[in-house]
């Protein structure tokens, strides 16, 4: 769970992707994944969701690699293993 | 989880540990190795990265702490006085002191000195097992720690240490359910008539007060 700097709550779940809560309005939207959208969350599983200093939400999901949420188009944009590539991520299992 | 010098730690399953430069976007990979210095597991659970700049890195083969300016790698397991070597959460408190939830209960590391104080079911804990990534601290200072029967939270402060040990006191001892009396003095003859042996009944009363 994170809390953004605009006062959103980030939840994530296992198997329902991530719900935000605006908890001003009281409302939740939903980010979840989309074999078809490529900018969609890279898997329904979350373990977990960190907010860097600049701001930027950082998922780490269970097989769908390291995710980063850009809030300009509200899509992801995912970092995976790449068995070609050293400088890819280790596993797309992100703890 | 982010450093101070805003780099990106990463834990995997069976990726081991992964440093993330977010502006050229790619990856550092810090897997075992055999016989050389490196991170006990490549399954990292928790991450914590205390105050004086070590990274606390939970594996499912014990503890480990990488100091991020060397990066030479240590490993603490049962060994050292750990409950268990599978590690989920690692979190601080305000007293210099790590919180570990393993799979055999919740363990205190003093960062001082690196020792261990374990806590099981006859402490509270809501079973001896905990979960994945069910570690939380909250803005007061209160720590949360998930497992399979619920979770635990407290008040790091609140738990003391048990540092009483009873005087153990030895008050009689038989042979064959005869009681052997204790000489006046240091200089008095035994009053053991003979060598023990071949005697199945000895018996020592010990007594704690």
């Amino acid at each position: 769970m994170s809390y953004k700097k605009l006062g959103l709550i980030w939840i994530g779940t296992w198997g329902g992707g991530i719900s935000v809560l605006d908890p001003i309005k009281n409302k939740f939207s939903f980010y979840r994944q989309d074999p078809k959208n490529p900018g969609s969350l890279g898997s329904n599983n979350v373990w977990k969701i960190i907010e860097d200093e600049d701001g930027n939400i950082w998922i780490g999901t269970h097989s769908g690699g390291l995710n980063l949420f850009h809030a300009d188009t509200k899509t992801f944009e995912h970092f995976e293993y790449d068995e070609n590539n050293p400088n890819s991520i280790g596993s797309n299992i992100v703890m | 989880m982010e450093d101070p010098l805003h780099r990106i730690w990463i834990g995997t399953e069976s990726g081991g540990l992964n440093l993330f430069n977010k502006y050229t976007k790619s990856f550092t990979r810090f897997t075992h190795k055999a016989k050389e210095n490196s991170i006990s597991n490549n399954n990292v659970s928790g991450l914590y990265y205390d105050k004086s700049g070590v990274l606390w890195i939970g594996t499912m083969s014990g503890l480990n702490s990488l100091d991020t300016r060397t990066l030479k790698f240590s490993n603490y397991t049962i060994k050292d006085g750990l409950p268990n070597n599978a590690i989920y959460g690692i979190v601080e408190d305000e007293n210099e002191q790590l919180w570990i939830s393993t799979n055999r209960g919740l363990s205190k590391m003093h960062l001082k000195d690196h020792s261990f104080t374990n806590y099981d079911v006859s402490d509270g804990l809501q079973s001896y097992e905990f979960k994945d990534q069910s570690y939380f601290k909250s803005s007061t200072g209160d720590l949360y720690f998930g497992g399979i029967e619920g979770f635990n939270v407290f008040k790091p402060e609140n738990i003391k240490e048990d540092n009483f040990q009873p005087p153990l006191v030895f008050t009689s001892f038989q042979v064959f359910n005869k009681e052997v009396q204790v000489s006046s003095d240091s200089s008095a003859p035994t009053l053991l008539s003979q060598t023990i042996q071949k005697q199945n009944t000895l018996k020592f009363h010990i007594v704690i007060l």
